[in-house]
């Protein structure tokens, strides 16, 4: 089984969250809207080809339709791995008014974090998961990505530094 | 007398390990139990009742899970023995999905 990620297993999410694609304010209101945001703003930052977009969207949506990757407390994972990445991507965006996504705890989400794995990196993907559980099991750190008004505020919350 | 929790090993056959919807799925069936229920993977344990707790154990496939059941006739119940092994059948399904 291919895995990438070595050393002791920990992981900060600015290794896998593009700086570039953050989304501050997310404009869509819909849980498939707010989810081709942020995949056309990982595009946008060139890590996949145009002709694959439509189908990662297709991808993650289909992921959803599973199971809601709402987690609870406003915070939602949308992800799917796809064979077009040949590194594990993410990106945080946030909706200021809150987007209806079947969470398990039934509210409204207002942090999203998409990731895209490659198809053979099981370890990547799970560890990708921890490590962002882990960082929002601050509520301090939920309720600041809620209010930040910039990607360098969101980049900084996250785990990066202010360069 | 305190009374021995129930325990039983479960190996991860997902070929992505444990991940969010296997470890939802056994979240809300966990959550039903009047039971305390612990996963164990190594040296890390996790509540499971909370999805997000099991996510936090890294069970990649071929990962040995013991599960416990503790708490109200845990040792004794029938009901109790069903839901270990429904439990250990969700960790050791080979589905695969996103």
């Amino acid at each position: 089984m291919a895995t990438s990620w070595g050393g002791d297993g920990v992981m900060s999410m600015t290794e896998f969250v593009l700086r570039d694609a953050i989304l501050p304010t997310l404009s869509a209101t819909t849980r498939e809207g707010v989810i081709r945001e942020l995949i056309g703003s990982l595009h946008a930052a060139g890590h996949f080809p145009n002709t694959d977009l439509e189908d990662i969207v297709r991808a993650v949506l289909r992921r959803e339709q599973l199971g809601s990757t709402g987690i609870g407390r406003t915070i939602a994972i949308p992800h799917s791995r796809h064979a077009s990445v040949t590194r594990l991507i993410g990106t945080v965006g946030i909706s200021k008014a809150g987007v209806p996504f079947d969470s398990i705890d039934g509210e409204a989400v207002h942090v999203l974090v998409l990731l895209i794995s490659p198809q053979d990196r099981p370890g990547d993907h799970l560890r990708a998961l921890e490590c962002v559980v882990q960082t929002m099991r601050d509520d301090a750190v939920v309720e600041a990505l809620r209010k930040a008004d910039s990607g360098d505020d969101i980049w900084r919350l996250v785990g990066g530094g202010p360069g | 007398m305190t009374k021995p929790p129930l325990r039983r090993c479960a190996v991860v056959n997902n070929p992505n390990g444990l991940h969010l919807r296997p470890a939802t799925r056994f979240a809300q069936q966990a959550r039903v139990l009047p039971q305390r229920v612990t996963v164990f993977h190594g040296e890390k344990r996790a509540d499971g009742k909370s999805s997000l707790d099991l996510l936090m154990l890294i069970a990649m496939p071929g990962a040995e899970l013991w599960v416990e059941l503790d708490g109200p006739d845990a040792d004794t119940s029938p009901d109790a023995a069903e839901a270990i092994r429904a439990l250990c059948d969700i960790l050791a399904a080979p589905g695969d999905d996103a």
